[in-house]
């Protein structure tokens, strides 16, 4: 179970250079197919911090030609998790730690934001098996050693952006995390973070693996929730397969099934993308969706996790598979 | 005058958290296409250091479409320059500093690195006004503010195997080398092209200028640069050059430059393999090997063109364009 002091640093004296610690809040305007990423990665043990502020509006390769970038990756590591500010003009307070945050963003270009998250359950805990039904059969980290701790919390965001001058109400459901340990910067393990809200009453998380250089489809599942009506349930099993344009998920079906053996059944289609690299060892690609679940339409985020270690080694089945 | 003590650690104990300082070693093996980098930017007083490791191959619109990218922003920052080994595979030994370095990579994928740099001239200071005619107009804003309080380029032979996914290499090539040390910032610096080309060991002719694509495909204003012919150095005095790009990758280029002597040399270019490098996330290093004619010869050389992704997104409509 995550406990408030998990909302802070958890390294100690003696923890290896690459313990990470990282912040995700991502927020989005569907109405104006605008998805922010909020991205904080820290090394407390080297004193550093990477930040990231990206704003995308459209379908492309490259991260450049998204709305808005900030990364800057070496920056002075914050003293704590629940009340800091950043170089890069961003701010954030921990008002009430995993259930409501205020976060702030002055940055160039008449570009700037002030939203709030508030949580809408208790942090999802992968490591918890009274939580997660997956927990117990792995025994240890979701995801290499990197998730020696690791929460997803589904929030209701609102606030205001302004993006390039332009104003922007935001009024949202996403869906954030946070992760602590030790974290390499090559050959990551491939993983497919994929998330749909409707509004406050039903979002689907899920963690799969993936091996996209020689399969369409989901691989196993690791870690997801059903956020229903203000009751969390596990899930049990995911299926799924999506189409994609060079590495980039264009669409896909999915179906889930949590704990009350209730299955649910989702297609999607990408509204924005790009090959984002908040560190440039991983792309985490990221695609925003525009989510069917019976009729009823919700948003969403899937990032691939795919090193650029994995991305080098398959480049030419990628090519081959789905066009270069 | 780029002095041997300057090969290392510059920064003191008043500097800012975001003093940087680097070093940059290319190698090259023309005749299969591949060119490589190997990259090291340290933030010595926040105690970091980013290295990065990539092999071109081709012409690819995304980097992870090259041979081989191995980049890690936070490694633990070496304690000097001359002599240092990082967690990554990558060790480097000054053992002339300024004149010969050993650089050795063993990283993944059944891919090695050894080579050594020998200088052929010695250091380029560009903001020596003895040394660079361009110094004098410019002392501390050479390039994205003070990021450049020092910066010397060494043109080189650089020798050696590489190993690569496999595959064995012999490297013999001239190619240039550059350091840097100042504050740097990391959102919206200023841009440049960063280019050279080599004809074996008698001519290289490296230069820096301005650059503005979304609006021109001209190379802008000479900031600094040099002919390194038969041995000695001349500081350039003009520059101009275009080139024609596919987004914002350079594909084809024109350039002429004119040297102290008043000697001018003309050439074109055409990129043999290309990536948008983005060594660190909030620059983008165009980075387009050339193969380079001068007057019926043949070189090789590398045209870097260094555009924040703070300027990228702000033209990002008219990049489109082009």
């Amino acid at each position: 179970m995550i406990t408030p002091q998990d909302a802070d640093f958890h390294f100690k004296p003696d923890s290896h250079w690459q313990w990470v610690e990282t912040l995700a809040f991502p927020f989005a305007v569907p109405e104006a197919n605008i998805n922010g990423v909020i991205y904080v990665l820290t090394r407390p043990m080297l004193g550093v911090c990477m930040c990231d502020i990206t704003l995308m509006d459209r379908i492309t390769d490259l991260w450049e030609e998204q709305a808005y970038v900030d990364n800057q990756q070496h920056l002075p590591c914050p003293k704590s998790l629940l009340e800091f500010s950043l170089p890069n003009g961003l701010s954030l307070k921990a008002t009430r730690p995993l259930k409501h945050y205020e976060i702030q963003y002055d940055g160039i270009d008449d570009t700037r934001f002030k939203l709030d998250f508030v949580a809408l359950h208790e942090p999802y805990d992968c490591n918890d098996p009274a939580m997660d039904p997956l927990a117990a059969q792995r025994n240890g980290p979701a995801w290499d050693s990197s998730w020696s701790g690791h929460y997803e919390a589904t929030y209701r965001i609102t606030g205001e952006l302004v993006l390039r001058g332009k104003r922007y109400a935001v009024d949202c459901v996403e869906t954030g995390d946070r992760s602590w340990g030790q974290r390499p910067e090559r050959d990551n393990g491939t993983m497919i973070w994929w998330h749909a809200g409707f509004g406050d009453d039903l979002t689907v998380h899920l963690f799969t693996r993936h091996d996209i250089a020689h399969s369409n489809d989901f691989g196993a599942l690791v870690s997801g929730y059903v956020l229903d009506n203000g009751q969390v349930h596990g899930l049990v099993s995911a299926q799924g397969a999506q189409e994609y344009r060079k590495a980039v998920p264009m669409g896909g079906q999915l179906a889930v099934t949590d704990v009350r053996g209730k299955t649910l059944h989702f297609t999607y289609s990408t509204v924005n993308s790009c090959y984002w690299a908040p560190y440039p060892s991983n792309t985490y690609l990221q695609a925003s969706m525009r989510v069917n679940h019976n009729g009823r339409i919700g948003h969403g985020i899937q990032q691939l996790g795919l090193s650029r270690a994995y991305l080098g080694r398959h480049r030419d089945a990628l090519s081959t598979r789905y066009g270069g | 005058m780029i002095r041997p003590e300057e090969a290392d650690f510059q920064f003191s104990s008043t500097s800012p958290y975001d003093w940087c300082e680097t070093n940059f070693f290319p190698f090259a093996i023309p005749e299969a296409k591949i060119s490589g980098t190997i990259y090291t930017l340290t933030r010595p007083v926040l105690g970091v250091c980013m290295s990065d490791v990539t092999v071109l191959d081709r012409i690819a619109p995304n980097w992870e479409d090259q041979l081989y990218v191995d980049n890690q922003q936070h490694l633990p920052c070496p304690k000097s320059l001359l002599d240092y080994s990082l967690p990554n595979g990558l060790s480097v030994k000054a053992v002339e500093p300024l004149k010969l370095y050993k650089i050795d990579y063993v990283g993944i994928d059944d891919t090695e690195l050894h080579v050594e740099f020998r200088a052929l001239m010695a250091p380029f200071d560009m903001n020596d006004p003895a040394m660079d005619p361009m110094a004098a107009g410019r002392i501390g804003k050479g390039w994205g503010g003070a990021a450049f309080s020092g910066h010397y380029e060494i043109t080189g032979r650089i020798t050696g195997e590489a190993r690569l996914r496999g595959k064995t290499y012999q490297v013999d090539c001239v190619d240039t080398l550059d350091r840097s040390w100042g504050p740097r910032k990391e959102r919206d610096n200023g841009n440049a092209t960063w280019i050279h080309g080599s004809f074996g060991e008698r001519l290289t002719v490296h230069a820096f200028l301005v650059l503005d694509p979304a609006n021109t495909n001209d190379f802008g204003a000479l900031i600094s640069g040099y002919v390194l012919e038969d041995g000695q150095v001349y500081g350039l005095v003009s520059a101009r050059g275009t080139a024609e790009r596919q987004g914002i990758v350079p594909m084809a280029n024109t350039f002429e430059v004119t040297d102290t002597r008043g000697k001018t040399f003309q050439f074109t270019g055409a990129t043999i393999n290309a990536t948008p490098w983005a060594p660190f996330p909030s620059m983008i290093y165009t980075q387009a090997y050339q193969r380079w004619n001068h007057a019926g010869q043949i070189g090789y050389g590398v045209q870097q063109d260094v555009l924040s992704r703070s300027y990228l997104t702000r033209n990002r409509a008219a990049i489109a364009r082009i």
